[in-house]
Parts: structure tokens; C-alpha cells; sequence
């Protein structure tokens, strides 16, 4: 969880700028600046996903009839940090679905972009990212650390392109 | 230990793969429901041979068993051996028509399988509403 969060919290973080402020204005003014940044910037389906992450976490081994293995809690945890991290009130909802080896992958498709964030650890993230519309290289698969920021930019970008029209 | 492919199963054999509803996405860019591409990403693809249901006299649908909350998707052999993967029988005692897709799957074959699979039994079948939040 420390290297997600820290690694979103990048200057073009609506939330990092209230978060950033915090210790300086007080116990009083931290409060309001974080309302104000979480009404600001959390997307409006946040709590049907987080809902949903926690069906994900519940479910037995062999949920897929072929062995597969049940969601870690720390798992369920580092996808809604991510999650929560890179979206903004506009975001496209993702899809969240568990993967055959106890992991949860994060995936959006739309606006011709095509990204698949596969959560590895509290503190790792692989991801492949295919663009039609060429405004980004493709990534077949790529691990990151710490440093989610070209993850970032799609995710913005297709954020951009939902909201022009 | 790698399994060999077997060309008793023929390339143009319909392959079925169970896919539990927490698989199934809806795709804006296709404008079609798919199986994530999690479903095909495993080393050892279970699959059943939908010709060995059929010869023995049970629809295809008896691949799904008797479990609620997964659809039926489905492709043709010769998709993972044009991706150098195996197409292996493995005969279970309760599941004559069971095979084995062997190999480590690379996004290419992944994303081909995802995008030209065809639903046997699709989510809407399964559940309606399936898309609309808990």
C-alpha cells in the first residue's frame, strides 16, 4: 500500500494538494481541506466498487471450478488504494476481476483505450496498455514500482477523452 | 512436466471454457460483453472438446455442469496451436470430453482469444442484470 499511494501522490494530484497541506493549517483545516478534496475528487462509483472488491475478497478457492486461488485481503486493499489513487470524479469505472493466482486486475476499455493493471503486491503493479487511436505506444507488459506516472497519463487521457463528448 | 500436443483433436474442434460471472467485463470498445483476459491467462487451460459431449449424446451446455453463476465461452483448437501453445486430451473419470490448452499463454494469444471467443452460454443468459451494480 505505501508504494501505491505514495507513487499516485504526483503533482497533477488534485488530492495531493490537499493532502500536502494539511500538516501546515491545523487539525481543524485538514479535516475541511480533505472533505473538500475527497467531494472533489472521488468518482461517483466508488462505493459499488468497493462493494464489489469486497464480494472478490470473499470468494472461495476453486471459485473458477479450475483451482483457482481466493483474493488476498492485502490484494483487495492495494486495488482500491490504486484505484482510489488514479481516479478522479470523471474517471470511467473500471472493471475489477480476480485472476487464477489470487490477484485482482483493474482493466478499463474504452474510448479505444485498452488498459489491464494487474495488482502483483501492496507495492508492485504490472500493467499492458494497447491505444487505436496511437496517442500512446503500446505496452505488451510492463511491471512497475513506486512510479505509476505513464500509468497515470493514460489513465488521465482517457479520462479527457470520456469527458470531451 | 509439458503435455504434447495430440491432433486427435482437430484444429477446427470447438474448445468450451467455463467462465465464472466475476470474469465477465463489458468492453465499450468492442461494444460486446467478453471474458476478461484473466480467463485464458493460466498455464494448464482447462477446456472441454464440445464434440466429445455431443458424440456421447449430451449437449454442449453439460461443460457448464450444474453451476449457476458461470457462462460458456468457446474457440477453435487451431487459435492456441497458430500460437505454438498444445491441445492435449486429458479424459477426467467424470469428464470424458476434458483437454488441456498447455503452454505459457503470451498476451497475443490472449488477446486473440478474448476477442473472438463466441459465447455458448453468455452472462445475459445466466443473469440479466448481471451488469447493473450490487
Amino acid at each position: 500500500m505505501r508504494a501505491v499511494t505514495s507513487a499516485v501522490f504526483v503533482e497533477d494530484s488534485p488530492r495531493n494538494v490537499a493532502l500536502s497541506r494539511s500538516p501546515q493549517k491545523g487539525v481543524g483545516a485538514v479535516s475541511e481541506a480533505s472533505v473538500f478534496s475527497h467531494a472533489c475528487t472521488t468518482p461517483p462509483w466508488r462505493d459499488v466498487m468497493s462493494k464489489h472488491v469486497v464480494v472478490l475478497a470473499n470468494l472461495p478457492d476453486n471459485w473458477d471450478s479450475y483451482g483457482a486461488s481466493s483474493v488476498s485481503l492485502s490484494i483487495a486493499n492495494a486495488a482500491l488504494c490504486f484505484v482510489e489513487s488514479v481516479s478522479t470524479s470523471r474517471t470511467p469505472q473500471p472493471a475489477i476481476v480476480p485472476t487464477n493466482d489470487g490477484k485482482l486486475q483493474v482493466e478499463w476499455h474504452t474510448q479505444g483505450i485498452d488498459l489491464e493493471v494487474k495488482i502483483i503486491s501492496q507495492s508492485a503493479v504490472s500493467y499492458s496498455l494497447e491505444d487505436s487511436r496511437g496517442d500512446f505506444p503500446s505496452v505488451e507488459e510492463r511491471e512497475l514500482r513506486y512510479d505509476l506516472t505513464d500509468l497515470q497519463r493514460a489513465i488521465m487521457r482517457l479520462t479527457a477523452r470520456a469527458n470531451v463528448g | 512436466m509439458p503435455l504434447i500436443d495430440d491432433n486427435s483433436i482437430a484444429n477446427d474442434d470447438l474448445l468450451l471454457r467455463r467462465v465464472h460471472r466475476s470474469q465477465w467485463i463489458y468492453d465499450d470498445n468492442l461494444g460486446r460483453s467478453r471474458p476478461t483476459s484473466q480467463a485464458f491467462d493460466t498455464i494448464e487451460m482447462s477446456v472441454d472438446v464440445a464434440r466429445i459431449h455431443t458424440a456421447a449424446g449430451r449437449p454442449i451446455l453439460s461443460a457448464l455442469g450444474a453451476m449457476p453463476d458461470f457462462a460458456l465461452t468457446s474457440f477453435q483448437a487451431g487459435l492456441p496451436r497458430a500460437h505454438n501453445l498444445a491441445v492435449c486430451p486429458d479424459p477426467e473419470p467424470a469428464n470424458d470430453a476434458h483437454a488441456v490448452v498447455f503452454g505459457k499463454k503470451g498476451k497475443p494469444f490472449i488477446k486473440e482469444a478474448y476477442r473472438t471467443c463466441v459465447w455458448v452460454h453468455s452472462p445475459d443468459n445466466v443473469d440479466p442484470n448481471w451488469r447493473q451494480p450490487a
